[in-house]
């Protein structure tokens, strides 16, 4: 049973000009391995650094032009060629961003989502419906849908990149850290939002570097450290004192927060 | 100690922010401070490190005011690391804008070869650790530290809280730590005040 998707010693470099025309390659991602099916929720974990932004990119081929990316990609079993990503990007494979900067700060709520499902191929009439209903399922009033991105709270601003990501339908959901500035309850809300698409069928991968707000939402963990996969465990494993922890990192992330302890060793 | 006393802030036709909040820190103790965004954390950490003059009350450290000039007794560590240094400027002479010791340095594990770098080419985790060296210059008394960890992941996030607690407590800096993280509160601090249990009264005296 192959996955949803699937992503196998995924290299990403980029040139670099040294002395005069000389180049060379820097990789700092660099044998990652991450895989999700459909209805499950995925965390991938790692420190800054650890090519956690550059995997999304890459799987979304939005790299910049000076970045090379080796290894395989597989969705519904077939070979993600750049030409397929870019039919499939927006539609079946969707980004939730990281900055909520990455909303039109000139174009009102309602029109930002409705214009994401129409560029996700739906016509005008069919994409005012799915809006409306996208932002419904978000917990956003109708009224929202009047607002300019400026007069969103932050967890109101990331639902509507939930909803607009979601809006076409997509089978896949790339959120990239959705959580860092809102505080707690507003944080868990948004993480229960990423799940309720999970328990809708879709895959949902979430990138993140809060291990604890994450846990208790997704079904698996992905640990990458220097652009590497180094651990992949299920939710299960985290409890107690990381006895069920195959790798060490994995262990010393789970032992430094801070209410197991915050062990800085490792 | 570091007191405000009555602190009151109204932003430009908004109701106030702070309304004659009172706090205290002693000299070592770790103070944490809760609560939900958008309730005045940040600005009351920003009054205490003399950012922001209050339009009443007043802040006093061992009973006297902040030095209008001179290194401030009371300084701020920021959520984002990159928007408290000069981007156009190299790491050695953000260091040398408060001359820290070169112990404390190594304490933060700042590494000697991170300073002809420019912040950018620095990960969040390893510029707080600079700003954290910067701002613990010798003249420092007090620390404000408004969720310097947010950003890092849990074994990076361990390791700076440790280096800190070492630092302050070998010198009694007091902290005030504002952190959304219940748990990171609990680890970290002495005690723990919700923001809406500050002592307000309105009736503070107004500001000198």
């Amino acid at each position: 049973m192959t996955p949803l998707f699937a992503c196998l010693g995924l290299r990403v470099g980029f040139h670099r000009y040294g002395r005069g025309l000389a180049t060379h390659t820097i990789w700092p991602v660099d044998g990652l391995d991450v895989s999700v099916d459909a209805g499950e929720m995925v965390a991938v974990i790692g420190a800054s650094g650890a090519g956690k932004t550059l995997m999304a990119h890459a799987l979304l081929g939005i790299l910049p032009p000076n970045a090379v990316v080796e290894g395989e990609l597989l969705f519904r079993g077939t070979r993600l060629t750049p030409e397929r990503l870019e039919r499939l990007r927006g539609r079946s494979i969707a980004l939730v961003p990281q900055s909520v900067a990455a909303l039109d700060p000139l174009m009102r709520v309602g029109t930002l989502v409705r214009r994401s499902a129409q560029l996700a191929g739906h016509d005008s009439d069919a994409a005012e419906s799915l809006a409306t209903a996208a932002l419904q399922r978000h917990g956003l009033p109708p009224d929202v849908a009047r607002l300019y991105p400026h007069q969103l709270s932050g967890g109101m601003a990331r639902r509507v990149l939930i909803a607009a990501a979601t809006v076409g339908g997509a089978d896949m959901v790339i959120a990239d850290e959705p959580t860092p500035g809102l505080d707690v309850p507003v944080a868990r809300e948004v993480l229960g939002d990423l799940r309720r698409l999970a328990d809708e069928g879709r895959a949902v991968l979430v990138i993140t570097h809060d291990l604890g707000l994450a846990l208790p939402v997704v079904d698996r963990v992905v640990v990458l450290q220097e652009g590497r996969t180094v651990d992949q465990a299920p939710r299960a494993a985290f409890s107690g004192g990381g006895e069920a922890l195959g790798h060490d990192y994995t262990r010393a992330l789970w032992l430094a927060l801070p209410q197991n302890g915050m062990q800085a060793h490792a | 100690m570091l007191e405000a006393i009555g602190v009151t802030i109204a932003y430009p036709s908004c109701a106030p922010v702070l309304a004659g909040h009172s706090l205290q820190v002693q000299p070592g103790e770790r103070l944490g401070l809760s609560g939900p965004s958008g309730c005045g954390k940040t600005t009351l950490g920003l009054v205490l490190a003399g950012y922001l003059k209050p339009q009443r009350g007043q802040v006093l450290v061992d009973g006297k005011p902040l030095p209008a000039r001179g290194h401030c007794p009371v300084q701020l560590v920021p959520q984002h690391p990159e928007l408290a240094v000069n981007p156009r400027w190299k790491l050695r002479d953000i260091l040398a804008e408060s001359r820290p010791e070169d112990c404390l340095a190594t304490a933060f594990g700042v590494d000697p070869g991170w300073l002809d770098r420019y912040p950018v080419e620095l990960s969040g985790g390893e510029l707080q650790r600079v700003v954290l060296t910067r701002a613990l210059a010798a003249g420092t008394r007090y620390l404000v530290c408004d969720e310097i960890s947010a950003m890092l992941d849990p074994l990076t996030q361990a390791r700076l809280w440790r280096a800190l607690i070492e630092e302050a407590e070998r010198r009694r800096v007091g902290l005030l730590v504002i952190s959304h993280d219940p748990a990171l509160l609990q680890a970290v601090c002495h005690r723990v005040i919700p923001f809406g249990d500050l002592a307000c009264a309105l009736d503070a005296p107004p500001s000198p």
